[in-house]
């Protein structure tokens, strides 16, 4: 078949999916949506559709971004657009049965919004929602609206279009187009990507490789499994693409083996384009050809660092090594290498797709396109979004994340993952982007923008992020191994009371070698935490050292837990509650916290009725409480 | 190959295309600080105390892991590199023992010698050294963990080197270690104890077990104790790898560089090797002597095309005494081109190993092949020949001697009825067994004595018809000094074995012994004087009842005083212990001649030695070494090979002529030589800046 026949074909499914007699539903059934119950919904609306005698067809879509909308469903009927239901319960899903199935009733009462042409009354556009606006749909452009185990999905939507386009052009004439994009790696470090090619290219020798870097170690991070569950074929596109670009007739995806849904779509997706000659021998009759494997690599945090992925295929430990070589020189098995992220690959299909200039449009200067970022912390709405580059952390987290979750006001905001930087409030207006987070001290890396509120302390902080890294260093490189070590225990000490007046000055030497002197990113990123928190918050961390407070009253050592005598109603929750039977008092009687026993787990603060908010934290001024239990009411405050 | 000039600290300096940086400049005397770096395994720049300023290239790169280019300028010593280099040495002493002068490796630790050149203390970081527990419980290596600090040189040694893989990275509770695959005991995870890994290690974190290297010698010959333990000398892990290799001719080679009877040897060798080997401390140690045999077997002589035969020097030399000491002293020194002549008493040539040793330990047709062999390059023999005089020799126009008599003259004990009829002498026993004489032994026989020599006459008497065999003597069964394979094949013949007995005296009737009448021994002890001190068990009087005893308590020289020389203890011949030289000019002793009846291998090397001072007395440069087989590099890759350390030792027993038996037995081999060929590392001292 030539491309414009399984095209025309893909055209003809898809349309009569879409304009079809029958109403679809569109299930995220991701593991995000499952996590939310997708599955029992999908099953609730089988029962349904069985006892109402309605034919209808449900489709299996991915995640479209938004963790706050799940469970997330659109049902469609013809001539209308997709109407989004967020939060479905099964009774919900009952009711949109009978009202809108059966009774035509589109219950917009329930209804967050519309995908597609069309109006429905009092419905906005789905895309033009608050947490929608500021986005972009480039890399996850399919995400949430093609059943991604259905190629037919993707080419009807544009899919391989790319690659039929570039199978006309040279390597030399793709690696152009990609340079017109400016298009920078979306694993974390921003490397142009024309230029990695190029140096692919250019590489003596016939055999060459090509691998997907869909390793994501940041346990915070989705966006690699968000695009991998999604839209499998955005990626294996961009693979095809590089591939014919470097030269290379063999590729590799290196994914995490714990992320089993992505591997499962993306094995039938491979099987998928095989079976349409899109990927094999002689792809589309052009001569090239190119074969892809799934590596199942640990989910070490090291494994997304090029060198360490290729020790691990090469059957060695997950350890990374000194360049140069350059993998593009010198990679697996001593062949040039081409690695790319899945990110990078998801935006090369749709920059062939679409065209350089269009790509080019978004962004900043020097940071051309999206960026897909794993919003999380203290948000109203986490999720996988994608951004264009520039887009400011303001508009990112009150916009997007729909503000800070509770009471609290934003404290920091930790940017590119365990070995990112944690920037202040005050930086909100920061534009995202590659050079703009590298001035900050803060990195791309693993996309994840985590929001910290108030209530967190700044020395925690970045303490667990090097808890972290240092069990994740691979052990190679003294600074690394040694140097998260160290740092994880000056730190440690710090909050433990036992910080000294030259730690801060230490940290920083410490976490300066690292960053010029480690092997790999790992090692050179790893202080990145510590640095920033000492850039932006030093004051915190001389309050631990000097002061011995925690001002975020989280260290333990520098808080104590009170019951307040004009609060307390005996009710003695909080002190059958208490594991270590630190809580003095019977029914009717203040209670009192023998402090000599408490150790601080913070259990009375949590099971205190809201309505009597009688336990409190306190750092150096404490609160005047009853020596011993007395009856309730009869404390005054002297 | 390409040369490269480089600029290192403003000096100009040359290398070749392919060096990196620190090879560059340690070669040129500039010493770049460095730890994980070893010159026999692949650079990883884990340590990054090499780091260097290199103009164009970004950050600080690792001297070790770049390579050197044309017109390339490296920095080494600016304050960016020092400070990066000094906070890696200390944060390596954050995880080190704080106190040095504990560790056996004081002294001679790269890493001690590391921190003292960058000058950095522990202190200023955070301690987190951990005191763990010392394994010892590995067979040959000592793991001394608390003392890594992770270079990764003894995994690389492991896996890369030598291709065991035993050796890994490792992490527990968020630490990364180094130890044997998945924890594993060493010789469980596939170790093949060749000691690489401990060769490399620059702390005291890995070390041979103490006690196991033999002190008092260069360090190299410690480790391989077969060799240096081989009286003559012989490159025993080079022949079993050639064995292994499939080359057992060339083998054959090796061991006739050192030694004119392979394969005698390979028959009756005392094997000192075997004893030594370290093979024995994982489990067993490898059959050394049986591979000889195997090897002799195997020779297809080639190395003849080799063996250097110099132009004669018209020089006589007369040899008195045909044993192993005398024919190898003649073969040597034929090979220097003079003019040999052995004389022997005895109607047939092989001294000791002829008449000393049974035939079935040692067949006369191997003596017979091997006597031919030195016959054969112009050495004459002249047997039923009796030396009297040396001054005769001299005036028959001899210009040296070498009196190689052996030890001939057996002795009896000074107890009561020692000349009774029925009574025999070892050695004469054997001889005329040997000579085909008529040799009479009763149906129940006890042999006095402990040694081979003991077990020989008790398993000569069984052959000869006793029916009832018995051996006495004062050792314990633990001391007793005969082999434990001689003791084990006379015990499966049936012989019966008293320990720990002091012997009266000899009954008889009628001029016929009867019996020893014996004592148990609670203990003895040689003095000084060599004297044994016995304390007896009181009122143990017994008799051992016999129609012949032998007596098998040692053998002296025999009717050397003609000879004119002095003799000193035990009637040998006193001889300058570094040339053998007599109290006579140009007059040699070699062998059981001077030291008492001790080994075939003992009187070969005193036949060599002999050899080498009369060619330098007789004016030749005293060169007796040669190479018969090709030398080859011996790869370092051993590769793993699973089950190696549980393989039990493959005897002669299933061996002799079984080509695949002995590759299994020479695959079991440590080939601890190869430890000797890793690359010394220089200390800063070595460099000249």
């Amino acid at each position: 078949m030539t491309f414009e026949q399984i095209q025309h074909k893909a055209i003809a499914e898809w349309r009569y999916l879409e304009d079809n007699q029958t109403p679809r539903i569109y299930i995220n059934t991701s593991e995000c949506g499952r996590s939310s119950g997708a599955l029992q919904v999908l099953e609730q609306f089988k029962v349904e559709f069985e006892q109402s005698n309605i034919k209808a067809k449900i489709v299996e879509v991915g995640c479209i971004g938004s963790c706050c909308l799940e469970p997330l469903i659109f049902i469609a009927k013809r001539g209308r657009p997709r109407i989004g239901y967020s939060k479905v319960t099964l009774e919900i899903v009952s009711q949109l049965v009978t009202d809108y199935l059966v009774n035509d009733n589109p219950r917009t009462d329930l209804a967050i919004g519309t995908i597609g042409k069309g109006i429905i009354e009092g419905l906005p556009d789905f895309f033009e929602l608050p947490i929608f606006r500021h986005q972009v749909k480039i890399a996850t452009r399919n995400c949430g609206i093609i059943d991604p185990a259905n190629i037919d999905h993707y080419i009807a939507n544009g899919g391989y279009s790319g690659l039929a386009k570039v199978l006309s052009m040279t390597p030399e004439q793709v690696i152009e187009e990609v340079r017109k994009s400016g298009l920078r790696g979306r694993g974390g470090a921003g490397f142009p990507t024309a230029a990695k090619w190029e140096a692919c290219h250019n590489a003596p020798g016939s055999v060459k490789y090509m691998i997907c870097n869909a390793a994501e170690g940041d346990p915070r991070a989705y966006s690699v499994k968000h695009l991998l569950e999604s839209d499998p074929h955005a990626v294996l596109e961009g693979m095809l693409i590089g591939a014919y670009a470097v030269g290379a007739a063999q590729g590799y995806i290196y994914i995490n083996e714990d992320n089993g849904l992505a591997i499962e779509r993306l094995r039938k997706a491979l099987q998928q384009t095989e079976t349409y000659g899109l990927l094999g021998h002689n792809i589309l009759g052009s001569g090239f050809s190119f074969q892809v494997e799934i590596y199942k690599g640990t989910s070490d945090f090291v494994g997304g660092v090029e060198t360490a992925m290729i020790s691990a295929m090469e059957g060695k430990r997950t350890m990374s090594y000194t360049r140069p070589p350059y993998p593009a020189a010198s990679g697996l098995r001593g062949k040039p290498t081409c690695i790319n992220s899945t990110e990078t690959l998801a935006n090369v299909s749709a920059i062939i797709q679409k065209g350089a200039e269009w790509y080019a449009g978004f962004g900043t200067d020097k940071s051309k396109g999206s960026k897909l970022l794993t919003l999380t912390g203290e948000v109203g709405c986490p999720g996988v979004i994608e951004v264009p580059m520039g887009t400011t952390l303001r508009q990112i987290v009150y916009e997007i994340g729909g503000g800070i979750t509770g009471s609290q006001d934003l404290k920091a905001i930790l940017i590119g993952g365990p070995t990112g930087g944690c920037l202040p409030a005050s930086a909100l207006d920061l534009p995202v982007d590659f050079d703009h987070l590298a001035v900050e001290g803060a990195i791309m890396g693993s996309g994840t923008i985590m929001v910290a509120a108030t209530n967190t302390c700044m020395v925690y902080l970045p303490k667990d992020c090097l808890s972290f890294t240092k069990v994740e260093s691979c052990g190679k490189c003294v600074l690394c191994r040694e140097g998260t070590a160290q740092l994880l225990a000056i730190l440690t000490d710090i909050t433990e009371g036992k910080g000294k007046s030259d730690d801060l000055d230490l940290l920083l030497e410490l976490g300066e070698g690292m960053q010029s002197g480690s092997i790999c990113s790992l090692g050179r990123t790893a202080p990145n935490p510590v640095l920033t928190v000492i850039k932006y918050f030093r004051d915190e961390l001389e309050a631990h050292i000097k002061k011995k407070r925690c001002p975020a009253l989280v260290c333990k050592k520098y808080i104590t837990y009170h019951i307040l005598g004009d609060k307390c109603q005996g009710c003695q929750i909080c002190l059958k509650n208490c594991p270590d039977e630190a809580i003095l008092g019977e029914e009717l009687m203040i209670h009192v916290i023998d402090q000599d026993e408490c150790t601080k787990c913070g259990v009375c603060l949590e099971v205190c009725p809201s309505e009597y908010s009688a336990v409190t934290k306190a750092g150096g001024v404490k609160p005047k409480t009853p020596d011993e239990p007395i009856p309730v009411g009869s404390w005054r405050k002297r | 190959m390409e040369e490269i000039v480089l600029e290192i600290d403003g000096l100009e300096v040359k290398t070749k295309k392919g060096k990196t940086i620190l090879e560059a400049a340690l070669e040129a005397g500039i010493y770049i600080p460095n730890l994980c770096h070893h010159p026999d395994l692949k650079p990883i720049g884990a340590c990054r105390v090499c780091v260097v300023e290199v103009e164009g290239l970004p950050d600080l790169p690792t001297a070790c892991t770049i390579k050197a280019k044309m017109g390339m300028v490296v920095k080494t010593k600016t304050p960016k590199v020092e400070q990066i280099r000094r906070l890696a040495v200390e944060l390596m002493l954050t995880v080190h023992p704080a106190d040095c002068s504990t560790c056996p490796k004081y002294g001679k630790c790269e890493f001690q010698s590391l921190t003292q050149y960058v000058g950095v203390s522990s202190g200023r970081l955070r301690n987190r050294h951990k005191a763990l527990p010392v394994n010892t419980a590995n067979p040959l290596f000592v793991h001394d963990l608390s003392r890594c600090v992770l270079c990764g040189r003894c995994v690389r040694a492991c896996q890369e080197l030598r291709g065991v893989k035993v050796l890994d990275y490792n992490k527990k509770n968020g630490e990364a270690y180094i130890s044997p695959v998945l924890d594993l005991p060493l010789a469980d995870a596939g170790c093949k104890f060749c000691g690489a890994c401990v060769e490399v290690c620059p702390t005291g974190t890995i070390r041979d077990h103490d006690g196991l290297l033999k002190t008092g010698v260069i360090r190299k010959e410690s480790l391989v104790p077969c060799k240096t333990t081989c009286p003559a000398g012989i490159d025993i892990p080079r022949y079993i790898r050639l064995i292994r290799e499939n080359k057992p001719s060339n083998a054959a080679a090796v061991i006739r560089e050192k030694v004119p009877f392979p394969m005698s040897l390979g028959y009756v060798c005392n094997h000192l090797c075997e004893n030594a080997c370290r093979r024995k401390e994982v489990n067993e140690s490898i059959s050394i002597r049986d591979l000889k045999r195997f090897a002799a077997e195997n020779d297809d002589k080639q190395w003849k095309n080799k063996s250097k035969l110099a132009p004669s020097t018209g020089k006589r030399v007369a040899v008195v005494g045909s044993g192993p000491a005398g024919l190898t002293a003649a073969y040597y020194l034929a090979k220097q081109g003079h003019d040999v002549t052995v004389f022997e008493e005895l109607p047939l040539p092989g001294g000791m190993l002829r008449f000393g040793i049974p035939e079935y330990r040692l067949p006369t047709q191997v003596i017979a092949d091997e006597v031919k062999e030195i016959e054969s390059i112009g050495v004459q023999i002249r047997t039923n020949t009796r030396v009297d005089s040396l001054d005769t020799l001299f005036e028959e126009g001899y210009k040296a001697v070498l009196v190689a008599v052996g030890a001939h003259q057996g002795v009896k004990l000074p107890i009561p009825g020692a000349d009774l009829d029925g009574v025999l002498v070892n050695i004469a026993f054997l001889r005329d067994t040997r000579l085909g004489n008529k040799v009479h032994v009763g149906k129940r026989v006890v042999v006095l004595g402990g040694g081979n020599v003991a077990f020989d006459c008790a398993r000569v008497a069984r052959r000869l018809g006793a029916s009832e065999v018995h051996i006495a003597c004062l050792e314990s069964r633990e001391k007793m000094t005969a082999s434990s394979e001689e003791i084990k094949h006379g015990e499966e013949e049936g012989i019966i074995i008293h320990p720990s007995q002091t012997f009266v005296k000899l009954t008889g009737e009628q001029g016929h012994v009867t019996g020893v009448e014996c004592l148990d021994v609670e203990s003895f002890v040689l003095e000084e004087d060599g004297r044994a001190k016995i304390i007896v068990v009181e009122s143990s009087e017994h008799i051992l009842p016999a129609d012949t005893v032998i007596f098998a308590v040692g053998q002296r020289p025999k009717d050397i005083d003609k000879f004119g020389l002095t003799i000193g203890r035990g009637n040998t011949i006193l001889v300058d212990p570094d040339t053998l030289a007599a109290n006579k000019e140009t007059v040699f002793a070699a062998g059981d001649v001077v030291t008492g009846t001790i080994s075939v291998i003992k009187a070969i090397a005193a036949g060599r030695k002999a050899a080498v001072a009369i060619d330098k007395s007789l004016g030749g440069d005293g060169r007796i070494e040669e190479e018969l087989a090709p030398i080859e590099e011996p790869s370092a890759w051993i590769g793993r090979e699973e089950g190696f350390a549980l393989q039990s030792r493959f005897g002669l027993s299933n061996m002799s002529s079984n080509k695949d038996t002995a590759l299994k037995e020479s695959q079991r081999c440590l080939q601890c030589d190869l430890r000797t060929l890793i690359t010394e590392k220089k200390f800063w001292g070595d460099y000249v800046r």
